[in-house]
């Protein structure tokens, strides 16, 4: 036992000269051997998937004729009128865009939370529905209702007049960026909603309280009260919407006609003119703003989590029949238009000659004489879009789980994270123009060493395989935030737990992670299902003749004039992620309610 | 007295921040040692540099029974551990969470069944094994926890603030039953805690922390009769610090005696506020004569018994003399 004294001496000792960083290095058992390889191989997946394509692609937009050019593709962009031109309808839309979603997107999330509304169920699934369909449908959905035969455009062909003896028919000038804003706002509506949704549900119910015994008016409780705390939820809806159209190339392509924007730019470039580094460079100038818009998006965020605690009371509605009547109405006008979309892409799909001969038949589905091969590349999809859920479930979770819950490694992780969240910021277009060039390369030349490498990954070029990788790391980023926020919600010190037991980590995982956030890994799976049947962007530079799927099938069709099968088309698809979601809600109600019980304190 | 752990020089930085600076102390067999200080002292990072999910700076060495251990990963050093919020794992009934160590020893089904029961008999739960953490009560799932973390035999037992999550009433009642399976078990046990009375009454040794440094180290007696640093007197109970002819004093409230003539030691003070504690009165005194002692606080604290302020008549304004035994006094070296 040490003296009194001694230990009294402590509280005078100087900080050593010898305290340094240095850590003792424990000794590695097999175990722990396994982790860390499996927290390094995550990182070099990382940087396969994503690094190294994006290397690659920058090193295409400096060059010209395999010349290095430095950066001369770029000041031969912003020389060319009708390429900065696109840039700033690319900007002017997406900025539109954001800001009419937002708007949209606030009031009817506020009717499903502050109100006391009717249908809320209903209005909810509605508002989701755009999410299933891929963007061409969108624009495939106005040409119908607003295109030169739309219904709209002729006054229900006409019938309006006849009966009525006014002339009601709207020419919108879809094909522009109207048609692009419409398309847009309605792809991101749901993603804007949903974000508000969650922003306003979290707020504070005593600060309402403490407004009223204050003699607060409500316009003066709206802005003092609501806005600010709902304004990261705002501007990160804003960001969201803003990225998304900034981005998407589905429906540019549908409905954009002659006005281009950054996306069918590049597609232009690449796939028209084979203009393989001006491809590039635009790609790059497209991931400049999403860049800006996720930076600003993740420093928001970081802003926002202390502004809500357990004390926090919810929000009570208060009873108000004209408020109520008012949202109803709003509430009702938003879904009837969603609805009347999926109305007019059916009813495309299933009539004879769109505006002739209204017959149904059933002769679209069947994809006979038309540019899309038939039902093959519907097969393909669901073909794709299950491996891509399986296997992508899988890799992510488990990235997920290494990067949270190791307690090895750190610096590694943390990059990981990084890489991990940086897909959020890089369009498809971008992902899949990166991995033409990565995947299709035959040898790399290793920096400053002068040796060459067979790429050893050449062979996946062409494949289904590549399709998957490449949807994967589309949507990597959005799932390892779902499986992190589950994982958090676990106890971190079941991991120390374990290994005090000499259990291996794998063993916890596969009997307590796993099971314990089985909700969040099937919501990944069936999120990256989904996801993979209505995806374009990053697929349309990657597929062959043998890979062909629903949604390239469809933007060949309209390209092709086949309108009504690309309507078929996008209902199979609709249809398809509709069936398999109630399929998933009803399979999964058991699981989710069992963990749910796990999960009360 | 033997050992079982000797942490010997324990440093650890996290970049320009000292989590820990020069631990040294030993845990001999069968001791149930408590590690006290205020939080963010270091006292956690120790635990955790014991159970080796820490590492610390290279010059730091733990002991386990004279075998050097610094660099075996916890999995080799063969210990329980209690956490803060216990860590029961949520899809596993209490029967399979004590049984979970036990099962990848792949011993055979019948020993792991007598363990498991033999566990949750030393713990009185035998009844609610079916239960999933969920379900149990936070004094039930806390023993769960214990159980699990005795189940594998271990040969010692580290306790991370394990009651601070628990209700008042549960948390007395607990310090005890820990304590008795302790010392039933006679198995060591290093404890976590911020909460000094949680210290006192369940330790053979208390090892105090303070800013990354240990303080003091002793019986719980030794600590609160004579603290060596006022930092430790203040932590532990009420302290008054006084200054007397230069050098520092400590002493505490209720080693002060309300007498009824001066003697030697004592002050003549008058009563500027009363607490009424129950059982007994806490005075705040202002000292007459000013240049005898010099209070830090103003006010002097002197705890008195209920029944003497009665028979004192004492109330605010009163003159008293207070007197300051000489063996209670408490001189502190370093200030």
């Amino acid at each position: 036992m040490i003296e009194p004294e001694q230990v009294l001496n402590q509280s005078e000792v100087p900080v050593p000269s010898n305290v340094y960083n240095k850590k003792i290095r424990q000794k590695t058992g097999k175990v722990e051997w396994l982790h860390k390889a499996l927290i390094v191989l995550v990182l070099i997946g990382l940087i396969i998937g994503i690094v190294l394509p994006l290397v690659e692609l920058l090193f295409v937009a400096l060059e010209k004729d395999g010349e290095f050019v430095g950066l001369a593709n770029f000041i031969h962009y912003f020389q060319t009128p009708s390429l900065v031109q696109s840039m700033y309808n690319t900007l002017s839309v997406s900025l539109i865009t954001g800001v009419i979603s937002v708007v949209l997107a606030f009031f009817y999330a506020y009717a499903l939370t502050r109100t006391n509304i009717r249908w809320k169920s209903f209005f909810k699934y509605i508002a989701f529905l755009p999410l299933f369909a891929p963007t061409m449908m969108h624009g495939i959905a106005l040409i119908y209702l607003f295109g030169n035969k739309g219904v709209i455009t002729t006054g229900f062909f006409g019938f309006f007049e006849k009966v009525t003896g006014l002339n009601l028919a709207v020419d919108i000038n879809l094909y522009g960026p109207i048609g692009i804003i419409i398309s847009e706002v309605i792809y991101t509506f749901p993603q804007a909603f949903l974000i508000l949704m969650v922003a306003i549900a979290v707020t504070d119910y005593r600060l309402y309280e403490a407004a009223d015994t204050l003699g607060a008016s409500k316009l003066k409780k709206f802005f003092t009260v609501t806005v600010p705390s709902i304004k990261y939820g705002l501007v990160s809806a804003f960001f969201v919407a803003f990225i998304l159209s900034f981005t998407d190339f589905g429906a540019p392509k549908v409905v954009g006609g002659h006005y281009n924007v950054l996306a069918t730019d590049i597609y232009k470039q690449v796939v028209g003119q084979q203009n393989l580094s001006m491809g590039s460079t635009v790609g790059i100038i497209l991931i400049i703003p999403a860049l800006i818009a996720f930076i600003a998006d993740r420093l928001i965020q970081r802003k926002q989590s202390s502004s809500f605690s357990s004390k926090s009371v919810g929000y009570q509605i208060k009873k108000n029949n004209l408020r109520d009547r008012l949202y109803f109405v709003y509430c009702l006008v938003i879904s009837v238009g969603v609805l009347s979309l999926i109305g007019a892409v059916l009813a495309a799909a299933l009539v004879k000659v769109w505006p002739y001969d209204f017959s149904l038949t059933f002769e679209h589905l069947t994809f006979k004489n038309v540019a899309g091969n038939g039902l093959q590349p519907y097969f393909n999809s669901i073909f794709v879009s299950l491996i891509t859920a399986v296997l992508g479930t899988i890799v992510i979770f488990i990235g997920a789980y290494l990067i949270e819950k190791s307690r090895f490694m750190k610096l590694t992780r943390q990059v990981s994270y990084f890489l991990s969240i940086l897909p959020l910021a890089l369009p498809g277009l971008v992902i899949g123009l990166a991995y033409i060039f990565f995947f299709n390369k035959p040898e790399f030349q290793l920096p400053f060493i002068g040796i060459t490498v067979v790429n050893p990954f050449q062979s996946l070029y062409g494949t289904f395989m590549i399709i998957v990788i490449a949807n994967i790391i589309h949507f990597y980023s959005v799932n390892l935030i779902t499986a992190t926020t589950a994982l958090k919600k676990l106890d971190k010190e079941f991991e120390p737990v374990s290994e005090s037991m000499n259990i291996p980590f794998y063993k916890t995982f596969a009997s307590v992670t796993v099971p314990m956030s089985l909700p969040a890994i099937l919501e990944m799976g069936i999120y990256l299902f989904v996801n993979s049947m209505t995806t374009i962007s990053a697929v349309i530079f990657l597929y062959t003749a043998d890979t062909k799927l629903a949604s390239i099938s469809i933007v060949n069709m309209t390209d092709a004039g086949d309108t009504a099968p690309a309507a078929a088309m996008s209902i199979i698809i609709v249809l398809t992620n509709i069936i398999v979601r109630v399929v998933y809600e009803l399979a999964t109600k058991k699981i989710r309610k069992r963990t749910q019980a796990w999960q009360q304190r | 007295m033997e050992k079982l752990l000797e942490i010997q020089n324990v440093t650890k930085t996290f970049g320009k921040f000292i989590a820990l600076e020069n631990i040294d102390f030993n845990v001999n067999k069968k001791e149930f040692v408590c590690l006290l200080g205020p939080s963010g002292c270091g006292k956690t990072t120790l635990l955790r540099i014991i159970a080796g999910l820490e590492d610390p700076n290279v010059g730091s060495k733990i002991l386990l029974e004279g075998k050097d251990i610094t660099d075996s990963p916890p999995s080799k050093r063969n210990f329980g551990i209690v956490f803060q919020s216990y860590a029961l794992f949520p899809n596993l009934t209490a029967y399979q969470n004590i049984a979970y160590g036990l099962k990848n020893k792949k011993l055979p089904k019948k020993e792991i069944d007598e363990r498991v029961r033999d566990a949750l008999s030393l713990i009185h739960l035998e009844h609610i094994k079916d239960r999933y953490p969920a379900q149990l009560s936070g004094g039930q799932q806390q023993r769960i926890a214990l159980a699990r973390a005795l189940a594998l035999s271990p040969s010692f037992l580290l306790l991370d603030e394990p009651l601070s999550a628990l209700d008042a009433k549960v948390r007395l009642k607990l310090r005890m039953e820990i304590r008795k399976l302790q010392e039933t078990l006679k198995i060591t046990t290093i404890m976590v805690t911020h909460d000094q009375e949680e210290a006192l009454t369940m330790a053979d040794k208390i090892v105090i922390m303070n800013n990354a440094r240990l303080e003091q180290m002793g019986t719980p007696q030794e600590i609160y009769e004579f603290p060596k640093t006022p930092f430790v007197a203040d932590f532990i109970g009420t302290v008054n610090t006084l200054a007397h002819e230069g050098t520092s004093l400590a002493i505490r409230p209720e080693h002060i005696y309300i007498v009824n003539e001066e003697v030697e030691n004592s002050v003549k003070a008058v009563v500027k506020g009363m607490e009424f504690r129950g059982a007994f009165y806490r005075l705040f005194l202002q000292m007459l004569d000013k240049n005898k002692y010099q209070v830090a606080d103003e006010l002097l604290a002197v705890d008195v018994p209920a029944s003497l302020v009665r028979k004192m008549n004492i109330e605010k304004e009163s003159i008293v003399q207070a007197e300051l035994p000489q063996n209670h006094l408490v001189t502190y070296e370093h200030v």
